[in-house]
């Protein structure tokens, strides 16, 4: 059953058309990927499904629920947390307090403040980032702040989480880690994953289903294989069509 | 009504309006280049009316002439804080939204210190001085000598001024600084010395108008602050770093001062420019006139 | 270090704050009236110093015009004097000082950073002029308010506002909304993004910044028997609560605590002999404070405390 169900979905800027009437729907427990060249339309689909900004017309629901228009802190509490392709940490507070605001703040039910650090440190130990819980967030390394960035959306306690290029930058070392912790989260926590990616091997790796934009349009959408198979994907990518090579 | 359409109000709105679009192209050049908020600016304008007062009560020289040398005092006063306070702030890398909420209060420093420095040495009984101040007539409207100098002179100036931004490379690299730092610098401008000369040249004509001001109107210590307050709202109108915006609002900015307050009463003059002020804020914080420059 | 903060339990704070403010209380009033005004003045600074904190300290929207709480709360005393009794007006010209807020808190928070910051000035400052209009257009330039409570009253009433902001400056700062303000602090949209409604807490904190403001400058006004517009609204009052903020450090209870102190320290040494070098010294400790120590005095303890640490260990 689809968790997130998103109906021609447009969104212009002035004139230039950033998404196209999308139509996507997300199962429940999948993982799906979102593929594009830069400028496809990929983040401003996360803006607008968080409540970041405004889509021109179409809806989304959200398990079942219209979540347009809604602020982004309420689109928060209803279950979706994003990370930010450029991390924003809150630089000056330590690490484990960035992730006791998510609790405190992003969850429908939020705990008493007296528990919000116990529980900040147990997220921050499934992340790896449980050494450097009292650093102030803003002394990470780009790959302890992307680690952040994902400790903060699960610290919300998301139904679906939303993640933008967060291994972007990384080293392979740190990619293939990434990829590891991401799985385990997703298991104990029982997550849906819909993910932006530009690392190709991360994403073919993880998902279960891609969807490919183009200028904003939706062109293609299968498994892993059936995209790398897809003309219209080469044809987007590469100019020619010809086979991907897809690993894993 | 008839008053209204008298070349009276018309004098007075030009006077005042070439007076505000010289004092805020000064706070203008020290924003767009630097991004310091200069609260203390009207400082700098009663600084110049001190000197004006005793460039022509003590050596009987006019003011006019001393307008040159007070001038560059205070482009003096502007370097010198420039090496002081915000050579370090603005070679830190520190975010702009930062070097601007730093320089604001220390600017506010400043000027706390200036207007007590100046009431400490002067005392701060206003003081006045007759300079130009016979009456001619053009048509029905009456002029004071002092009042058409402060018109001609800060026109003299802003031409001036213009043509340097428009006509020489300095200029240019000024105008290309506001635009763009960082490209500014790739393209080879020297930073610093723009950024020096833009501060001298922002503080000497600030006080160059304050030896204007000082002819007609009293001076004191504290006199400084609405004219602060006139020229944040004339560089808001006009687009914060927009040089040109700036002196067409400050002209803007007179005409609605002078003709409002002759429809209501001179009581209503503060209300007026503290709610222009509050209302170009809020309404429209990147200006009425140009886009402001992008952050 | 945050492991032991986050075991304190805040009774010896709360103990510290009250033993002290009765010590300061009793100790001024056994040692006569000269030192009753001076320690008035103490708790006015640390109130007014701490509800500001409690907004700018805490997100980092610099108000330079938090004059004008104080101004309406003296105003509704001072027009409403012996017409409503003064233990009702009093807690209603900090509720009239509220309410303004809020009714601004809106438009005024959705401009930024300096931009903010000048707009707060100009905003009080319109106030300032639209009930001096008012008050000259009726006819009351300056009303004169004889039978004012006695100093030792107003005292125990502001000392106990100082009290009671001290302490709400120091539970908000450990309490979920004050995590709340820090994230806005830090970053509004990264903020907005992990559930914190952003706008409500900005405007709560504006509007609540306001209240012992008001309160304050309804007593003051009546210690000081007359209400002048110019005088209750005067943008030095709001330059001081800044300046005391940063050179004793925001966002820590104990920084305005630390400020005021140092403030009125330097205003007995200066004030009646030489005002001007005293705001020229004040002024200079601000550019000196901006300039080489952001945290203020309380952050250069900070400092202090955790390089001795640091060697000890």
């Amino acid at each position: 059953m689809s968790l997130l169900s998103i109906k021609s979905l447009s969104k212009n800027f002035g004139g230039l058309q950033a998404l196209n009437e999308i139509s996507l729907e997300v199962q429940e427990g999948s993982v799906h990927g979102l593929m594009g060249a830069n400028g496809a339309g990929k983040t401003t689909l996360f803006s607008i499904i968080a409540g970041n900004q405004r889509a021109s017309s179409g809806s989304i629901l959200f398990a079942g629920h219209p979540i347009d228009g809604l602020r982004p802190d309420q689109v928060c509490r209803r279950g979706i947390s994003r990370t930010f392709q450029i991390v924003r940490p809150f630089a000056g507070l330590s690490v484990r307090e960035n992730v006791e605001i998510a609790i405190l703040y992003g969850r429908e039910a939020p705990p008493k403040v007296s528990e919000a650090a116990a529980l900040a440190q147990e997220i921050l130990t499934d992340i790896g980032l449980d050494a450097s819980a009292d650093q102030p967030a803003g002394s990470l390394t780009l790959s302890g702040r992307k680690r952040l960035e994902v400790a903060r959306a699960l610290g919300t306690e998301p139904r679906l989480l939303m993640l933008d290029e967060v291994m972007a930058g990384l080293t392979p070392v740190e990619v293939t880690d990434m990829i590891v912790s991401l799985r385990r989260v997703k298991e104990s926590h029982g997550l849906t994953i819909l993910i932006i990616e530009h690392v190709m091997s991360a994403l073919t790796d993880m998902s279960d289903t891609i969807t490919v934009l183009h200028h904003g349009e939706k062109i293609a959408q299968g498994t892993p294989q059936q995209i790398a198979d897809n003309a219209a994907v080469q044809e987007a990518y590469f100019g020619v069509a010809e086979p991907l090579e897809v690993s894993a | 009504m008839e008053s209204l359409l008298s070349g009276q109000l018309l004098f007075a709105a030009l006077v005042l309006g070439g007076l505000y679009a010289l004092i805020a192209l000064g706070l203008n050049l020290v924003y767009g280049t630097m991004r310091l908020l200069n609260i203390a600016h009207g400082d700098l304008l009663m600084i110049g009316g001190y000197g004006a007062f005793w460039c022509f009560t003590l050596t009987g020289i006019s003011p006019l002439l001393g307008l040159p040398i007070i001038a560059a005092i205070t482009a003096g006063i502007g370097i010198a804080l420039y090496f002081l306070l915000f050579r370090n702030q603005l070679s830190s890398g520190k975010p702009i939204p930062q070097i601007e909420a730093n320089s604001l209060l220390l600017f506010f420093g400043v000027s706390v210190v200036t207007q007590n420095v100046i009431a400490l040495a002067f005392s701060a009984t206003p003081r006045a001085y007759r300079y130009l101040d016979d009456v001619y007539h053009i048509g029905q409207v009456a002029m004071t000598g002092n009042r058409i100098a402060t018109l001609l002179i800060s026109l003299a100036c802003l031409i001036s001024i213009i043509l340097i931004l428009n006509r020489t490379m300095f200029g240019m690299s000024i105008k290309a600084l506001i635009q763009n730092r960082d490209a500014a610098r790739v393209v080879g401008i020297n930073v610093e010395r723009v950024q020096l000369t833009s501060i001298a040249l922002g503080f000497g004509v600030a006080s160059v108008a304050g030896g204007l001001v000082s002819m007609a109107e009293q001076i004191s210590p504290f006199m400084g602050f609405p004219f602060t307050i006139a020229s944040f709202v004339v560089i808001i109108m006009g687009g914060l770093g927009n040089v040109f915006g700036g002196i067409l609002a400050g002209f803007l900015l007179a005409f609605i001062e002078i003709y409002a307050v002759a429809l209501t009463s001179a009581n209503m003059r503060s209300i007026l420019l503290y709610g222009i002020f509050v209302a170009v804020l809020i309404l429209r914080p990147q200006g009425l006139l140009g886009k402001a420059r992008q952050s | 270090m945050t492991k032991a903060s986050m075991t304190h339990t805040p009774i010896p704070a709360i103990a510290a704050t009250l033993i002290g403010a009765i010590l300061i209380v009793s100790l001024s009033i056994f040692m006569g009236s000269y030192w009753t005004v001076v320690a008035l003045n103490l708790f006015m600074w640390i109130a007014l110093t701490q509800s500001w904190s409690l907004f700018s300290g805490m997100t980092g929207y610099i108000s330079l015009g938090h004059v004008v709480a104080y101004g309406i709360g003296a105003y509704l005393v001072a027009t409403t004097f012996k017409i409503i009794p003064l233990w009702l007006s009093i807690p209603l010209g900090g509720l009239a000082a509220g309410v303004f807020a809020l009714i601004v808190a809106i438009p005024v928070l959705r401009v930024r950073g300096p931009y903010f910051v000048i707009l707060t000035f100009g905003l009080a400052e319109l106030v300032k002029f639209i009930l001096l209009y008012t008050e000259t257009t009726f006819g009351k330039s300056s009303r004169l308010l004889f039978g004012a409570p006695k100093t030792e009253t107003l005292l125990y009433w502001v000392a106990a506002l100082a009290v009671v902001a001290t302490l709400i400056t120091y539970f908000v700062g450990r309490s979920r909304f004050g995590k709340g303000l820090a994230a806005v602090r830090e970053d509004e949209t990264a903020a907005e993004t992990v559930g914190v409604p952003v706008t409500r807490l900005k405007v709560l904190a504006f509007a609540a910044s306001a209240v012992i403001p008001g309160m304050v400058g309804g007593l003051m006004t009546m210690r000081s028997t007359y209400f002048d517009v110019l005088q209750v609204f005067n943008p030095t009052i709001s330059f001081s609560i800044v300046t005391m903020a940063i050179i004793g450090g925001a966002g820590d209870a104990r920084g305005p605590i630390l400020g005021a102190l140092f403030m009125l320290g330097l205003a007995e040494l200066l004030w009646s002999t030489a005002p001007q070098l005293y705001f020229i010294l004040l002024g200079l400790f601000l550019i000196g404070f901006v300039l080489f120590a952001p945290n203020g005095m309380i952050g250069l303890i900070k400092r202090r405390k955790r390089s001795s640490a640091g060697v000890a260990s």
